[in-house]
């Protein structure tokens, strides 16, 4: 019947058809809100991982080309140093500032959850300063940080495997203590 | 005369392609913070999610295990597409501290590039103004002693010829 479905009871309908044909046994339509949730977070780590590969953050020779600041003194201004990743976090902190200043989320809802969760902490204690120093010395050592490793990590580099399997156990490891 | 600003040109040219290519990256990275945030509520923070993966139950963490594999999948197609060229080969010697160093110190100061330097600084979170900081200086300070301490190898070499004069008294 193609006329009923702007009728109120149209939606009531359909929500209980699926419930006879038991394949859904809740009353919620093919495309839920806990689909669209995870739907929604597959499409932010594809543009995220777009960010990384084309600002060239996932690439730890450029990494290298910024953190090595002496280079800065070499000739001319820029000299030999490499501010790409600079310049690309500095674009998304820009971005993150205006998206986060244009969501109301102390009175809104997200779209797909019922809640933000956002972090809570403000007072700065040693174990962010400790976990920071650990972290930018580490960062040095290997111009990976956690995201472009593991947004690199099915590129088939050797490097990248070593690097991610050696991180897994001391986020476990940091979280249990 | 001519010839050495023609050159110039060339290098500035090259330099503004460079540089708007990772401004729009940075723009893209900071619309899918900003994606996450208005259809999930959370903020993106790489390494406080892959530590919900690891630690969490697997009913709460679907959300963070789509994130990891949109990331991972994307990285190796946008690598494929952009034709990003792969790093050499480094010591193993390096990689294993240095990642042991990533994924500790992270979870510890509870964010890294991600989650302090970009969600946090969007948030202005005094705690990741401090933190981005920090890991900053840190970063550059260990590049620069990096680079006057001489390679892995140099040092295996040591540790190798170590053994065997060792092992021939």
């Amino acid at each position: 019947m193609r006329g009923a479905s702007h009728l109120p009871g149209a939606k009531i309908n359909m929500i209980t058809s699926t419930a006879v044909t038991g394949v859904e046994t809740s009353a919620a339509p093919f495309f839920s809100r806990n689909t669209a949730e995870l739907m929604i977070s597959l499409a932010a780590g594809f543009i995220f991982s777009a960010g990384l590969t084309m600002s060239g953050m996932s690439q730890p020779s450029k990494v290298f080309g910024f953190l090595d600041v002496k280079e800065m003194f070499v000739g001319e201004f820029p000299g030999l140093w490499d501010p790409t990743v600079g310049i690309a976090m500095f674009g998304a902190a820009m971005i993150a500032l205006i998206g986060f200043a244009a969501t109301p989320y102390a009175s809104i809802r997200p779209w797909f959850t019922d809640r933000f969760t956002l972090p809570t902490r403000t007072t700065v204690d040693e174990r962010l300063i400790a976990g920071a120093v650990i972290f930018g010395v580490g960062w040095g050592l290997s111009g990976y940080c956690p995201g472009p490793a593991l947004a690199t990590l099915l590129t088939g580099q050797i490097d990248v495997a070593i690097f991610v399997l050696a991180m897994l156990p001391g986020m476990w490891l940091a979280r249990k203590i | 005369m001519l010839g050495h600003l023609n050159v110039s040109l060339e290098l500035w040219r090259f330099r503004v392609n460079h540089y708007s290519q990772a401004l729009s990256g940075g723009i893209l990275i900071g619309l899918a913070s900003w994606i996450l945030l208005a259809g999930v509520g959370r903020v993106s923070g790489v390494s406080s999610i892959t530590a919900g993966v690891l630690t969490s139950r697997r009913q709460s963490s679907a959300w963070r295990w789509m994130f990891l594999v949109g990331l991972a999948m994307g990285g190796a197609i946008f690598a494929w597409l952009l034709q990003v060229p792969a790093v050499g080969n480094r010591h193993a010697l390096i990689l294993i501290p240095a990642g042991f160093l990533v994924g500790f110190g992270t979870v510890l100061g509870s964010g890294c590039t991600s989650g302090h330097g970009i969600c946090g600084l969007g948030r202005r979170s005094m705690r990741s103004l401090v933190a981005v900081m920090t890991f900053m200086g840190a970063a550059i300070v260990t590049v620069f002693i990096g680079t006057l301490v001489p390679p892995a190898t140099w040092w295996e070499e040591l540790l190798f010829e170590g053994l065997q004069w060792l092992v021939q008294r």
